[in-house]
């Protein structure tokens, strides 16, 4: 009966394929239950930080959004504490909190009005006008998040080389035109990568008191330069103890207490 | 309990109302004085103030048979305020004009009417006193330095007061465009003693817009020559002229009034009183050359500069932003019109406030006049306002000019909500804005900013770059299979040999001697020819050794070789004839093969 597969063939194959998926996923459990347990837990505090942000007990969802975020990073607890601290007067903190979850969730359009609705509201205003070619350049980088860019561009380096490969050994032209979609994506993967890269800075700071002044020297001492207020972005440029040099856009930069300003994208 | 009536409670509404809705317009005149001289100036400002009367028209003045109308201007001024986020727009718009008495009495002003959107407005009738002698402050006398009070001197006090007390206008100019100053200067001449000197006749200037340059408060006499005698000469005003049209116009005769000091003996004076006037003063005025004439020329006449500036770089829900137009020089500043700023996409333009800052010098009147645009921007991002262009016309070149500013830009946000407040006051309404409301859902994009990238991402490129290599090496060992023959023999030379020696050993199995000793000497002279690029099967056993020793083959190897094809070439053709075992030839076949 060659070619025929018999009724037990048949139910040996299920019966294998049944015990091969339970296997697997006998397998893999230990590695999602510390996952599951983390977002369920996550999910909770989020929850929670919810229904406080909704009584109008913004203190409290700060606190349980910061609970939810230290158990697993998501841009929608990002966004709804930034939501929190703008609500609770903390604009500087809110900006922090809306550049993370933009990095996060680059497409999400809640993300970036709050993020310039928020910056409308710092009492420093920024004279310069975005060049709009870069800020085009800029969209058109940051469609993705930095983690897609990073996988696509691994992904796509393969499938470009792999391509150039099968030219090499076949010499059909083919290949090598084929070779060029992928080429190109990876380019453009590439440079959104370095794009975020820039973005996601461990220099980039925000003011988060109402009103510190920046000095010519780390400490109290030294002469005031410049009034900053809550809300302004900054880099810093140097780190002393308990002092940081910052710059702020315009040039003007100074000293100030390192408790003053939160790094954005603090280093991992 | 007795219920209202009908009537009653209209009444009561109207009461309540009434007020309300008058207060949307408030119409009013006024006057800067109301006893003035003949021949002198007065003021009457029309003022119109209310929310949200753009398109006002201008007033009209009721007869006025007493008094001559010297020219009009007006101002306008917007108060913009937003409260409870509802934005309000109260403004206030003067229509001024300058009114000269003709005849001394108690004049009457008459009401102005205003017509606006279906109801007729009045202002009340304003009573001026008008007087003989002048109401501007008399200058204070001061005794001449020449001839000066001496009371050992009579010959010159006996003097005829006539013909020795003379006042004189002056103009340093008689043929101008239209616009263009005329400084006209009067001037006391006397050779008496003055006493109680004041001014009974100003001087009319109709047809001019007037800018007093200086007026004497106190009289400085200086010597000077007039009509070939000495006299002292005090200055008594001096007025810059700008005619409002062209034509022969006239500038009015100044008279004075005043005493002249006589002297009666020794200790003995007796006072003469005088009256003196000078003659009027005609000016030829040009009209402007309508030849190149820019379209923008808004009837500034001198030299002038602009500057343009915004009052803020952004607008945060609707709330304007002031653009300011400033026009500075020497010349009719306050005539200077407003410049356009219309049909600016995104934006509603106000209508200006205008804001003179003026300085009149000895001889020349220059100053700023600065127009103060309300913009609203109804859509958000960021609004450029294009380059202004002010044109004016030079008369010391007799040519138009025209002056530009720099573009200006600002950015607007949530300018939607006040706009529309603005454009409509029924239907929707936005009254506000926030920040978007928090997420309900958790599953947004999870992970962190800062993670590193996972081990199997960086597996990508691993393999992406061995594929490659991989393709790059197997692609070059393809063509050069292709393209060189001893390449591609050398490569397939070890793979046919084995071939051959596993037949070989079938055959030797098979206890085919005959066969096995063929195929092991095809084994052995076809990989030397593969190994070294040659024809061995054709070649005697010189010539193939030479050709080996040549190619770098070791002597032993190549003697062996030779040893060995012989021994099967024997054992082939004569079986018996064999020096060695089948086995032992087939050993001796691979090492000699390793060996090569």
């Amino acid at each position: 009966m060659r070619g025929q597969v018999t009724k037990r063939q048949r139910d040996k194959g299920i019966k294998w394929r049944r015990g091969t998926f339970t296997h697997l996923f006998l397998c893999c459990l230990p590695v999602f239950i510390p996952v599951l347990v983390h977002a369920g837990t996550s999910q909770e505090y989020f929850a929670r930080g919810n229904q406080a942000y909704e009584s109008g007990d913004y203190q409290s969802a700060i606190g349980l959004y910061d609970s939810s975020l230290a158990q697993a990073g998501s841009a929608a607890a990002l966004y709804n504490r930034g939501n929190a601290c703008f609500k609770s007067g903390q604009v500087g903190r809110a900006i922090a909190d809306y550049n993370r979850a933009h990095v996060l969730a680059p497409a999400d359009r809640d993300i970036t009005n709050n993020l310039e609705f928020a910056r409308q509201y710092r009492p420093d205003k920024t004279t310069a006008v975005e060049n709009p070619l870069v800020r085009l350049s800029t969209n058109i980088l940051r469609v993705l998040s930095y983690s897609t860019t990073r996988l696509l561009a691994g992904l796509l380096f393969f499938a470009a080389f792999a391509t150039l490969a099968l030219l090499f050994v076949t010499g059909n032209r083919w290949y090598g035109l084929s070779a060029i979609v992928p080429g190109v994506l990876f380019l453009y993967c590439l440079a959104a990568t370095l794009s975020w890269r820039a973005d996601i800075n461990p220099a980039r700071a925000v003011v988060v008191v109402p009103e510190v002044t920046l000095r010519s020297g780390p400490g109290d001492e030294y002469k005031e330069m410049v009034v900053v207020h809550d809300g302004l972005e900054v880099t810093i440029a140097s780190r002393r103890a308990n002092h940081v040099l910052v710059q702020a856009p315009g040039g003007l930069g100074g000293w100030t207490p390192a408790a003053s300003v939160e790094v954005i994208f603090p280093a991992r | 309990m007795r219920r209202p009536s009908a009537r009653y409670v209209l009444s009561v509404l109207s009461v309540l109302f009434l007020p309300v809705l008058a207060a949307e317009l408030n119409f009013s005149a006024d006057v800067d004085r109301t006893t003035v001289g003949l021949g002198e100036q007065i003021q009457l400002t029309v003022t119109v103030q209310g929310t949200n009367i753009g398109g006002v028209p201008r007033p009209q003045l009721g007869e006025l048979p007493d008094f001559t109308n010297l020219g009009s201007t007006s101002s306008q001024s917007t108060n913009i305020s937003f409260v409870n986020g509802r934005m309000t727009q109260q403004q206030t718009i003067s229509f001024i004009y300058f009114l000269s008495p003709k005849k001394v009495g108690s004049l009457t002003i008459s009401p102005a009417t205003l017509d606006f959107k279906g109801a007729t407005y009045q202002t009340q009738p304003i009573q001026v006193t008008v007087t003989k002698e002048s109401q501007a402050p008399p200058p204070q006398r001061q005794q001449p330095s020449f001839p000066s009070w001496d009371p050992f001197a009579p010959q010159q006090s006996s003097r005829p007061v006539r013909g020795s007390v003379h006042v004189a206008g002056y103009a340093d100019r008689t043929n101008v465009y239209q616009g263009e100053q005329v400084t006209v200067t009067y001037t006391f001449y006397t050779q008496q003693q003055i006493a109680d000197l004041k001014l009974a006749e100003v001087p009319v200037f109709t047809g001019f817009w007037a800018e007093n340059l200086y007026e004497a408060k106190e009289l400085d006499y200086r010597d000077r020559d007039y009509q070939g005698q000495r006299y002292s000469a005090a200055t008594i005003k001096k007025v810059a002229l700008f005619p409002t049209r062209s034509g022969e116009l006239e500038v009015g005769a100044m008279k004075l009034a005043g005493q002249a000091i006589r002297s009666g003996g020794f200790f003995f004076q007796n006072a003469e009183p005088f009256e003196v006037s000078s003659d009027p003063i005609r000016i030829t005025v040009k009209p402007l050359p309508e030849t190149g004439r820019p379209a923008n020329f808004t009837g500034g006449v001198g030299d002038f500069s602009v500057k343009a500036s915004v009052s803020s770089d952004s607008s945060i829900d609707g709330a304007p932003v002031n653009v300011v137009f400033a026009v500075s020089g020497t010349g009719n500043v306050r005539l200077v019109g407003e410049p356009k700023l219309a049909g600016l996409s995104g934006l509603k333009v106000l209508s200006p406030e205008t804001k003179d800052n003026i300085q009149t010098g000895e001889a020349r009147v220059s100053g700023t006049r600065e127009f103060t645009f309300p913009v609203i921007p109804t859509a958000d991002g960021k609004h450029v306002i294009p380059a202004l262009e002010f044109g004016f016309f030079d008369p010391k070149s007799g040519a138009y000019y025209t002056r530009t500013t720099a573009p200006l830009e600002f950015i607007a946000v949530g300018a939607g909500s006040a706009a529309a407040v603005a454009e409509s006051e029924q239907g929707m309404k936005v009254l506000g804005s926030d920040i978007r409301h928090i997420k309900e859902s958790y599953s947004l994009s999870a992970g962190s900013w800062g993670a590193a990238m996972p081990w199997w991402n960086w597996l990508f490129y691993a393999l992406g770059g061995a594929v490659f290599a991989t393709g790059l090496l197997v692609g070059r060992h393809r063509r050069r299979l292709e393209q060189d023959s001893g390449y591609a023999r050398r490569s397939r030379s070890s793979g046919v040999v084995k071939k051959r020696l596993v037949q070989a050993r079938r055959f030797l199995a098979a206890g085919n001697e005959r066969d096995f000793y063929s195929a092991l000497a095809q084994a052995i002279t076809g990989y030397v020819g593969d190994r070294f690029n040659i024809e061995a099967g054709g070649m005697t056993g010189d010539e193939l050794s030479a050709e080996l020793l040549k190619r770098g083959a070791a002597a032993a190897a190549v003697s062996e070789l030779l040893e060995l094809v012989k021994g099967c070439d024997a054992a082939r053709f004569s079986p018996g004839m064999a020096s060695c075992s089948p086995a032992g030839m087939l050993e001796r076949t691979r090492r000699l093969l390793e060996q090569l």
